[in-house]
């Protein structure tokens, strides 16, 4: 197993691994495919501007931010870190919204033995020893798994603007044990 | 095939004496008109999904085509002319942000169709000492078959 990481690369390297687990899935399960009776279905894990446009259906995943929590055991180093996570779902109607976020929180939750995610966790890989500049890059070696807690799903009530009247929200807590 | 009414509708020479009056609107002063700049982004041999990457000291590797140039307004070839009209600061409700209102002063740039293909693309645009960044391209207008575009770009300083 490769070494752990430190400090704000960990945190990168927990994003890129959250992304990359989230947007396989949605892959797997065929949402990143076009088709003939839906609107295309994006991955986004970049914030959204004040006025960019939204165009359905959008899935902006974001970690919004971490609280790291107090020491876990007296006299040791052991504490935990809590990321939140945001999964927004800008769908095109009810029916896609609630599919593809209920998807979503699923993923998360590992009751999707149909790709495999039979567990709440989250694999984090070291992204950082991949290089773009092979022919095959490398993979990534698994450095340590964090679990995801508190999945919880939720829709706009009585939408204030248009955009609002299919969005979903999945949120979760992505909890990293370090030492 | 011309969409106008009459015949006589010469959309080359009418394109031409557009571009002409709209060269007469831009400053006189080369420097002063307006550069567009197009993406210059670094690609990391160890990087992120964001393309970014994950050593901040790594060097960037040798681009595999060069940059596109910038381009200049002006009458001369692989120049393109242009309108631009200030839509001041108070076109939207301003961005909030901690420290209080944001909003960018915006311009809207009008070009014709030959114009339009030279800077499509292009992410910022640099006027005198102000950049601004791209915003949007609303839909096309028409003169006959003369393409006309409007393109809104944001000051980046948000005074």
């Amino acid at each position: 197993m490769a070494d752990p990481l430190f400090g704000g690369l960990r945190d990168r390297v927990i994003e890129e691994s959250f992304h990359r687990m989230l947007e396989g899935a949605l892959a797997q399960l065929g949402w990143l495919t076009s088709r003939t009776d839906r609107m295309d279905v994006t991955y986004s894990p970049e914030p959204l501007g004040p006025d960019e446009p939204i165009v359905p259906n959008l899935v902006n995943a974001i970690i919004e931010g971490i609280d790291p929590d107090e020491e876990q055991e007296l006299g040791s180093t052991l504490s935990e870190d809590t990321h939140l996570a945001y999964v927004d779902v800008y769908a095109e109607s009810e029916a896609v919204g609630r599919q593809l976020a209920g998807d979503v929180r699923c993923i998360l939750e590992g009751k999707m033995p149909m790709i495999g995610r039979t567990w709440p966790v989250l694999v984090v890989r070291d992204w950082t020893t991949v290089d773009y500049t092979l022919a095959t890059p490398n993979e990534p070696d698994e450095l340590f798994q964090v679990a995801i807690e508190r999945v919880r799903q939720d829709k706009a009530h009585r939408a204030a603007a248009e955009w609002q009247k299919h969005l979903y929200s999945v949120s979760a807590e992505l909890i990293d044990d370090r030492d | 095939m011309a969409r106008s009414p009459t015949d006589d509708f010469d959309t080359a020479e009418v394109r031409a004496d557009l571009r002409a009056v709209m060269f007469m609107g831009l400053p006189d002063d080369p420097a002063d008109r307006p550069i567009f700049h197009f993406p210059d982004v670094p690609a990391y041999a160890k990087r992120d999904r964001a393309g970014q990457p994950w050593d901040f000291s790594e060097a960037a590797l040798p681009p595999a085509t060069a940059p596109k140039p910038d381009v200049l307004c002006g009458p001369d070839s692989g120049e393109v002319v242009c309108t631009y009209t200030v839509l001041g600061r108070q076109t939207r409700a301003p961005s909030q942000s901690p420290f209080g209102a944001l909003d960018a002063e915006r311009l809207e740039f009008t070009f014709l169709d030959v114009d339009y293909e030279l800077i499509k693309g292009f992410t910022s645009v640099t006027i005198g000492f102000t950049t601004y960044r791209y915003d949007k391209t609303l839909p096309p207008d028409g003169l006959s078959d003369l393409g006309v575009f409007t393109v809104v770009v944001a000051a980046d300083d948000v005074l």
